[in-house]
């Protein structure tokens, strides 16, 4: 047990120190923010998918939530960044709440619904209707709370505390709660799992994730259209990174966002054409041959995957 | 109604849809008590005890636990009650292990005394605690599946068709298991098709068919009552 958590505090301190080393060696900080936003969202994806079954397609909506309620509240409110993102993330809590109900369905109607539930944010967020409240399409400007070396360590801080909450999930009852809803939730309610109740606490957990998430991915970018942040290839980034590395692991969807994250900014802006080939083959080789992800191929070997 | 049945279920309809499944069921088990349910394939055995331990609500009468009102409560809190059940297709946590699948139980319940180890130890799962439960065969997951009830120190065991498909020698060890438990002072309804098992582990039966009870008695005299046998072998 004590060497658990000497492993737990290792993996945290590493995740943390690697993201604030980076920058002395690679000047390229917004992509290593970026690639830190792609870690924590495919980690508020594992939390759902990977524990609960649940595929969110939609998760992008939490993200571009997060994002304008944390930029109104500077805009109309003056709040403090910081306080801000809080704000930002709270709102997402509240979106998630609403949307609990969503969590009646499951498998494919899931993932539709709560697709649909995300543009149907967005499509409100966008309205031109709405430009005294959230500035419509014309999109947030946050240039005088501009501060990208801050909001960069507040994301540092933010990693971290979701690879704590994940690591705490896979150790606690309530990780192995949520994995035996995933496997059968009529034996595990028999077993006295408050089934409803518990994964909606998930779910809620999941978007606060995206919620702060995107609340720093704001206040960093500074300037930003709706399409931006609620653009469903954030949703598939964060859930094919969570699948290629192991869905219910933590390293897993780690390493699956350091690689393809990697790989997408070195090929996918020179040469997009090929990326997205190797992107297709390799959704499609995954679903085909390594549907557990990278992770399986060492638990194959009958190795633990933290 | 006798002041000692721990569990009374009074006038239970179920619909589905346009189908009727259970057209107005009553039964009681005393307390300490073990009733056995037989009849035909889709006489409402099952729903029965879906409707007993929550998974459904029925469209109509009552079910009492203890003397309290229960009709309409949900899964977990009948567990939390004390109710209890296995499943005809065993329902493992099967990407946990055996032991994550008691202690799961274990966490969740309102009035365990129980240990992990007793529970695998008492159903002879204890060298098969870190398996992975979905790599168990039929009959382990079964007892997995009573492992993970009894886990949650359950006042009433709704047994359904635990013996079926069990080698005989398997059986009569099931027997022995669930007789020992009825001497701990479980109370227990068992579905079973395997009469020979059922005669083992309970004292009286309730004959179904079609969604009522057509016989309560001796599992001796069921065989004798002229519409249990013409359910069975038709008129």
């Amino acid at each position: 047990m004590l060497r658990r958590r000497w492993v737990d505090a290792l993996v945290v301190v590493v995740v943390v120190l690697a993201f604030v080393l980076a920058p002395q060696a690679y000047s390229n900080e917004t992509l290593l923010f970026q690639m830190m936003v792609y870690i924590a969202l495919s980690q508020g994806v594992n939390i759902l998918y990977g524990f609960t079954g649940y595929l969110p397609f939609g998760y992008v909506g939490f993200f571009g939530i997060g994002a304008y309620g944390a930029s109104l509240l500077m805009l109309h409110l003056n709040w403090p960044p910081i306080l801000a993102l809080l704000g930002g993330g709270a709102i997402a809590v509240l979106l998630g709440l609403l949307l609990s109900p969503l969590l009646r369905l499951s498998g494919a109607y899931f993932a539709i619904a709560s697709l649909a539930a995300s543009q149907a944010v967005y499509l409100i967020v966008s309205n031109p209707a709405l430009q005294n409240v959230t500035y419509g399409p014309y999109g947030i400007q946050l240039v005088s709370q501009f501060n990208p070396t801050l909001s960069y360590y507040v994301m540092v801080v933010i990693l971290a505390l979701t690879v704590a909450v994940v690591l705490y999930i896979r150790r606690s009852r309530f990780g192995t709660a949520l994995q035996a809803m995933r496997d059968d939730p009529v034996s595990a309610a028999m077993a006295g799992v408050p089934v409803v109740r518990q994964r909606t606490f998930a779910w809620m957990i999941s978007a606060a994730i995206a919620g702060l998430v995107g609340g720093a991915f704001a206040w960093q970018t500074s300037v930003f259209y709706p399409d931006a942040v609620f653009s469903l290839s954030i949703s598939i980034f964060a859930i094919v990174f969570t699948l290629f590395g192991g869905a219910g692991t933590l390293l897993g969807p780690l390493f699956g966002s350091v690689v393809l994250y990697g790989m997408y900014n070195t090929i996918g802006i020179s040469d997009p054409q090929y990326f997205q080939l190797i992107y297709g083959l390799l959704i499609i080789l995954l679903v085909l041959f390594l549907p557990d992800g990278a992770a399986s191929l060492l638990k194959r070997r009958g190795s633990h995957v933290l | 109604m006798s002041s000692d049945a721990l569990l009374s279920v009074v006038g239970v309809e179920k619909s589905f849809g346009g189908f009727q499944a259970l057209r107005g069921v009553n039964l009681e088990v005393p307390r300490g008590g073990a009733l056995g349910l037989v009849g035909p394939n889709g006489s409402g055995k099952t729903t029965l005890i879906n409707i007993i331990s929550g998974i459904y609500a029925p469209t109509a009468g009552k079910v009492r636990f203890g003397g309290q009102d229960v009709t309409g409560r949900l899964p977990h809190q009948m567990s939390h009650l004390g109710v209890n059940r296995t499943f005809q297709v065993p329902k493992p946590f099967g990407s946990l292990t055996v032991r994550q699948n008691v202690e799961v139980a274990l966490g969740h319940s309102r009035r365990s005394g129980r240990k992990t180890d007793d529970v695998l130890a008492f159903l002879d799962l204890g060298g098969l605690a870190d398996r992975e439960a979905a790599s168990l065969n039929t009959a382990q997951q079964k007892l997995l599946d009573l492992g993970r009830a009894l886990a949650t120190d359950p006042k009433l065991l709704l047994v359904d068709e635990l013996g079926a498909g069990l080698s005989p020698a398997d059986l009569d060890l099931v027997a022995e298991k669930l007789n020992a438990l009825r001497r701990d002072g479980i109370t227990m309804l068992v579905v079973e098709h395997l009469m020979g098992f059922l005669g083992k582990v309970t004292d009286d039966v309730v004959v179904m068919n079609a969604g009522a009870e057509i016989f309560f008695g001796k599992l001796e005299a069921a065989a004798q009552d002229p519409k249990v046998v013409e359910v069975f072998l038709g008129g």
